[in-house]
């Protein structure tokens, strides 16, 4: 068919990109690497209307599926006849065939008046065969065949192996997808895939440290990070950078409850000696501060318990307010300001009352 | 109930402990004695339990030999033609909702809602399928791991367990096709299976963070797979004599409240109830308010959970009075929250007395009819 065509890119090209794998995990000779950034290959030029944008749509037609997945397509195309080109939605039509998961390719083609979604249903997967690993943890993939070959989510599940490896402590870990066409004559159409895992040595946290600490037990900082049960992140078990980055605020809490308002916890400095890991989590305590002066848009007296002068914690703070919350019935709201040079912490109240509001300020 | 809640996850803790040094009674199977000393992973071993103890404390199994076992058949045949010889769990649920699940091991249950939607052997092999695709993936202990490793905590890692659930979805799906064209039936069921489930859900929108893919995608990738295998059985005649007594809705032998009696007619028993403000049926158990206020619940157990349960109250719950009465297959868990529990509980027990033939008859359950046309699901 000759006339205007809109490319968005073709996923089919993805396995043919060939490329050393910079991981020691090999599928062997005659398999091809597949990488994430073949996948980036998607997307393609934006479509162009240039042509004849006042062209009145007269058919829209679906080709390259079979029957019943054509009907299915087809009632995802927004496109109808009678529509002016400039107007119709081609882009966003492309983008829901796509979102679909089930093409390797998809275009349009304009002929005159006649608008063509041409479409290719991705491969299907033929054998997969493993190299090294464990059975349990490449059940999944093992039982991809038979279905699509979807190269984005081969490579999910590869990082995924990778990660739940790094996980237990395994921090070399890599996983390779290997693939190639299938023999056309027995089986066309498919497409083999290889998994070759290398787990690595598990590799434990020898210790950490706590650089900057002076004011908290190092004990207790360990106390706040998470993963006593599943051995992560402890000395002598295995190192999740994850989980570490999200217990950061947890440090960071400790030193707010004890007055170090402005402390910082760094991001953790990694020193590897063989299967052994050593720590750093850089801490910047920062000044005490203590609390300054309390306000307060009602008369509470005494019965937030807070004094100036007392050493700023910001789970008393929090608990006072959920105690004024719930012997009033008000919605509270603490707004703080911070006075670096008088190292003092100013705490506002602002008291939102419902009825019967009243019954509190007699 | 709190307590009772707290009584059940008392015993999974109990009974998880796979590889202790004395043999704890094991609910709903034989023991696992000691998993390492007999060879076992321990967490082969430890999904085994978690599964025999939800099906024992959490569901509730539906009591129809000739249905259950039409549905092993099913399933049996689908992982035989794949070549697994192993020893699998096919299961119909005592539960009116269109639902199916996987367990950890190698279970699957059906619900009886589900099956009442699908007009097929091949669209129960479809089914099944997809969950015997989240058992042989290992998907449902990927996500027990990830549990045990707080992985949500790391945001990153919640969306990358997001991306994962899809994905699972879709492997199971794909399974599903590839299931049931091996066992000899048509692969294109999976897809009326997709469109007369999706009919039960009209108007749902697909919200990130959703564990399955939008109905269009799922029917969409079905149709790719299902459009390069050859057609097969369908069953439909096989399917109607395999369920011809399959129970439609709320099934009211389990338990029902026949003017002043609380009738749990598979049972065969009934209890006369004390005056009372209000009793009502929910989830194969009676809720009753006594006049004077106190509250009482008559439910089925299985016997095996039976004797788990504490009949003496701890002394911080001396307002709860709890009695077992065991019937031939069954047994009765009589509860009562109130100021008079003990006396409540004591008048309850001595109220139990055999079915009437006209509680019977008021408690049949209407069958469902699999040859009435069904909605279908169309993008």
């Amino acid at each position: 068919m000759r006339g205007l065509w809109i490319a968005v890119g073709s996923l089919a090209s993805a396995c043919a990109t060939s490329g050393p794998s910079r991981s020691t995990a090999r599928c062997g000779d005659g398999w091809t690497t597949l990488t994430g950034a073949a996948l980036s290959r998607a997307g393609g030029a934006a479509p162009s209307i240039e042509a004849r944008p006042d062209t009145r749509i007269e058919q829209v037609r679906l080709t390259g599926a079979p029957p019943g997945l054509a009907d299915t397509l087809r009632t995802t195309i927004a496109t109808r006849p009678g529509t002016e080109l400039r107007e119709a939605p081609l882009r966003d039509d492309l983008r829901r065939l796509w979102s679909l998961g089930v093409l390797a390719d998809a275009r349009v083609e304009l002929d005159g008046a006649i608008v063509e979604f041409v479409v290719e249903p991705r491969a299907i997967i033929g054998r997969v065969v493993t190299r090294g690993g464990d059975a349990d943890s490449l059940r999944r993939f093992r039982w991809l065949a038979g279905g699509q070959y979807e190269p984005a989510r081969l490579i999910r599940m590869a990082a995924a192996l990778e990660q739940a490896y790094r996980r237990d402590g395994r921090l070399d870990a890599a996983i390779t997808i290997g693939v190639h066409r299938a023999n056309h004559a027995r089986r066309p159409g498919e497409i083999d895939v290889c998994v070759a895992t290398r787990p690595g040595p598990r590799v434990a946290i020898r210790r950490i440290t706590f650089p900057g600490r002076r004011a908290i037990p190092a004990a207790d900082l360990l106390g706040a990070i998470h993963g006593e049960q599943a051995r992560v992140n402890r000395p002598g078990g295995a190192y999740d950078p994850d989980a570490l980055t999200a217990d950061k605020p947890f440090l960071g809490l400790l030193y707010w409850d004890r007055g170090f308002a402005l402390a910082s916890i760094g991001d953790p400095v990694v020193t590897r000696r063989g299967d052994q890991l050593d720590l750093a989590i850089p801490i910047e305590e920062g000044p005490l501060f203590v609390l300054g002066e309390i306000t307060a848009n009602a008369p509470l007296g005494a019965a937030l318990g807070l004094v100036p002068g007392e050493r700023f914690s910001r789970a008393r703070i929090a608990a006072a307010r959920a105690q004024l919350e719930q012997r009033t019935g008000a919605t509270v709201e603490v707004s703080t300001r911070i006075d670096p040079e008088r190292r003092r912490i100013d705490l506002a109240f602002a008291i939102a009352w419902r009825w019967p509001w009243h019954a509190w300020q007699r | 109930m709190a307590r009772l809640a707290a009584v059940s996850l008392a015993l999974v803790a109990a009974a998880a402990g796979c590889g202790g040094a004395r043999p704890a009674p094991v609910l709903g199977g034989p023991p696992l004695e000691d998993c390492r000393a007999r060879g076992l992973d321990v967490e082969r071993c430890a999904s085994a339990i978690v599964d025999r103890l939800l099906a024992v404390l959490a569901f509730h199994p539906y009591e129809d030999p000739a249905s259950q076992a039409y549905v092993r058949r099913v399933g049996e045949r689908l992982v035989r033609a794949i070549g697994d010889r192993r020893s699998w769990t096919f299961q119909i649920l005592d539960d009116p909702d269109p639902q199916a699940h996987a367990g950890l091991s190698r279970t699957v249950s059906v619900q009886r809602g589900a099956l009442a939607y699908l007009r097929s052997e091949a669209e129960l092999a479809a089914v099944l399928g997809h969950e015997i695709g989240h058992v042989l993936g290992g998907h449902a202990r990927e996500v027990l791991r990830d549990a045990r490793d707080d992985v949500a905590r790391s945001t990153t890692s919640a969306s990358q367990r997001n991306r994962a659930d899809l994905d699972d979805e879709i492997q199971a799906d794909e399974l599903a096709v590839v299931l049931v064209a091996r066992a000899g039936y048509d692969p294109r069921a999976v897809e009326t299976t997709m469109r007369a489930l999706a009919a039960t859900q009209p108007d749902v929108v697909f919200e990130p963070g959703d564990r399955h893919p939008p109905w269009r995608e799922r029917i969409a990738r079905i149709q790719a797979i299902a459009a390069r295998l050859p057609p097969g059985e369908l069953g439909v005649e096989a399917y109607r004599a395999g369920l011809a007594t399959l129970v439609a809705g709320v099934d009211p032998r389990v338990a029902s409240v026949v003017d002043h009696a609380a009738v749990f007619a598979l049972a065969g028993v009934a209890v006369d109830l004390p005056p009372h403000r209000a009793a009502q049926v929910a989830d194969h158990r009676i809720e009753i308010d006594l006049a004077d206020g106190s509250a009482a619940e008559l439910r089925l157990l299985d016997p095996a959970v039976a004797d788990f349960y504490p009949t003496d109250a701890p002394p911080e719950d001396r307002d709860v009075s709890v009695a077992i009465y065991r019937a031939a297959r069954h047994a009765l868990l009589i509860t009562v929250a109130g100021p008079r529990a003990t006396d409540h509980v004591r008048a309850l027990r001595a109220a139990i007395r055999p079915v009437r033939p006209a509680e019977r008859a008021r408690t049949t359950p209407v069958l469902v009819d699999l040859t009435a046309p069904r909605a279908l699901w169309s993008p």
